[in-house]
């Protein structure tokens, strides 16, 4: 089930019903009858695009919530060897089931690539295994939530509590990660709407729709998948123009999906954390990786570069290490392709060279102008954008190529695909809590008449999306 | 002072790192929120089932065709022409076609 579609619009009607009718409802009945509903509907939301990886999701959310509880239990019990066996336990169990589904054809194809080349063509029997929407997010928040327990960091959570958190259906396909330590505290109370933060989540889905609906996907069907599908047939021009294309598509395709997640779980009662602060806007790429996918590079942070490779605290080489590591497995998350692992690699080299340049640049030494270091970071980051877009590390090659070949020719962009071009790069440099200002605003008038207005906004939309749309990018991870 | 309104973000999400997080609503909006969000979400379904007749005939096409399924494409292609008749059709409509325009510039 989609979010900006017919079915999902019925469905959320009747969730947002019952979550109302189970939220008065005082009580610890209210709440677990609430949090079981939420859960129901979730596994239906997630069983109607594929019945199977419900039972994976369950599956998960049991082994993460039984492997919690014996690291607790250890803890209480002060015997900290047993705690730490347990969560490595945890670990190993998320990261297998995770590397099954996501990177067993890959490393299939390599080894049967291998044994051909040593002779062997026949060594390494093919596999074909299907990955289920969304299971790098929801392991994720499984991991977080045991080395929180671990930590200290957050309770042992009830398993309902757990198994919703897990599954709960704005944010189960593609994140934001929410950490167990925002949203389990959020199951124990009575939910609270004010009509300014509804006005708020009703901006957040409208605008979202229209990033998807309009911007994301005509760049899409018009501009990005005709010319990174041929590169050799457009000149360098277009190809220029198609790669801002797909920075732009593809900001306006995840923050989308994160801000339709958001409003759609704050109109349930829950507030979930801001995923994307206007990214192209960012000085350097580290202030890049604050306003990108917030979610998961506080994740990297916390549990990768911090956790698992010490973070800054320590010799820089190391430090520079942790960075580069932390980015390349970064990259990988995201699927297993060697283009994944150099867009990871790009982006830690120059984090790496930005740490360096911090420790050893020479004081009295000019400082670059603001705007020129954002329209440095936007053209690193629409580099790796290429590799990111292109499926075979030699295709993405291939454009580089053409586009520093400097070829003329016609151009593929039209006024409007430009015009969409500068609406979403337009929206990085605007007020950066426009939303909340009009939130506020809207509260004011009554219901009916903003829901009337957003109805118009979605029949607006409804037009210029037509029959088609393109699939959100980040369904695939 | 909005800490004490708001207790699960003593241990929850802390205040402010959500996108819908506005602090100082009045008491009263923040009491009648719910009624207010009822309004919006049923004037704006309404409103839909109206004016959107193509929402419904796209969803309806795109089911797998079955006996079961034939009277519901049916029923939902003759309620996208009718309503195409009575004019209800003409927002979406005209948009398509200032969007097909636009695309053809």
């Amino acid at each position: 089930m989609l979010f900006p579609t017919l079915p999902f619009h019925v469905f959320f009607l009747v969730v947002f019903a019952l979550n109302r009718a189970l939220a008065r409802v005082r009580g610890a009945n209210g709440r677990e009858w609430r949090a079981i509903m939420l859960l129901v509907a979730s596994w239906l939301f997630y069983g109607l695009w594929e019945p199977r990886a419900v039972a994976l999701l369950i599956g998960s959310s049991l082994g993460n919530w039984f492997l919690a509880r014996r690291i607790a239990t250890s803890l209480k019990h002060e015997r900290r060897g047993s705690a730490k066996g347990w969560l490595w336990l945890a670990i190993a169990g998320n990261l297998a089931l995770l590397g099954w589904f996501k990177y067993a054809n890959f490393f299939a194809q390599q080894a049967a690539a291998l044994a051909e080349h040593l002779g062997m063509p026949d060594a390494v029997p093919a596999l074909d295994v299907i990955l289920p929407v969304g299971i790098s997010f929801f392991t994720f928040q499984g991991m977080s939530y045991v080395i929180d327990v671990f930590n200290g960091r957050t309770r042992p959570a009830r398993l309902l509590d757990l198994t919703v958190l897990m599954s709960f259906f704005p944010h189960l396909v593609a994140g934001p990660i929410v950490r167990p330590s925002h949203l389990l505290p959020q199951l124990r109370h009575a939910p609270r709407l004010g009509r300014q933060e509804a006005a708020a989540c009703l901006l957040l889905i409208l605008w979202g729709t229209i990033k998807k609906a309009v911007i994301a996907s005509d760049l899409s069907i018009y501009l990005v998948d005709p010319v990174f599908s041929d590169p050799s047939s457009h000149s360098s021009l277009d190809l220029l123009i198609a790669a801002y294309g797909y920075a732009v598509q593809i900001y306006c395709d995840f923050s989308a999906y994160t801000d339709m997640a958001i409003g759609l779980a704050g109109l349930l009662g829950f507030r979930f954390p801001r995923n994307f602060d206007q990214p192209y806007r960012a000085p350097s790429l580290q202030d890049f990786w604050r306003r990108w996918h917030i979610s998961l590079s506080s994740w990297l942070r916390d549990y990768l570069y911090i956790g698992a490779f010490g973070g800054s605290r320590q010799a820089l080489w190391r430090t520079c290490l942790a960075l580069l590591g932390t980015m390349v497995l970064g990259g990988l998350w995201h699927g297993a392709s060697w283009n994944f692992v150099i867009w990871g690699a790009l982006h830690g080299t120059v984090l790496v060279a930005e740490r360096l340049w911090q420790q050893v640049r020479p004081e009295g030494w000019p400082v670059l102008p603001r705007w020129l270091g954002v329209v440095i970071t936007f053209h690193i980051v629409a580099l790796g954008w290429i590799f990111f877009r292109c499926t075979e590390f030699s295709g993405a090659l291939a454009y580089l190529r053409g586009m520093a070949a400097m070829t003329g020719g016609t151009t593929q962009a039209t006024p409007w695909l430009l015009g969409l071009i500068a609406l979403g790069m337009a929206c990085h440099f605007g007020p950066r809590l426009a939303v909340q200002h009009l939130a506020r605003q809207l509260g004011r008038l009554p219901g009916w008449t903003v829901g009337l207005l957003g109805a118009f906004v979605l029949l607006v939309i409804e037009g210029f999306r037509g029959q088609g749309m393109a699939p959100f990018i980040y369904f695939q991870f | 002072m909005r800490k004490k309104k708001q207790p699960m973000d003593a241990d929850g999400l802390p205040w402010g790192e959500s996108p819908i997080d506005l602090a100082g609503e009045a008491d009263a909006t923040l009491q009648t929120g719910w009624r207010w969000t009822w309004g919006l979400l049923g004037a704006s379904s309404v409103a839909l089932v109206l004016f959107n007749s193509h929402a419904l005939a796209n969803w309806a096409d795109q089911l797998p065709p079955s006996a079961l399924v034939a009277p519901i494409v049916t029923a939902a292609d003759a309620w996208h022409e009718q309503a195409g008749r009575l004019g209800l059709n003409t927002v979406v409509d005209t948009v398509a076609d200032w969007a097909k325009a636009l695309r053809k510039q």
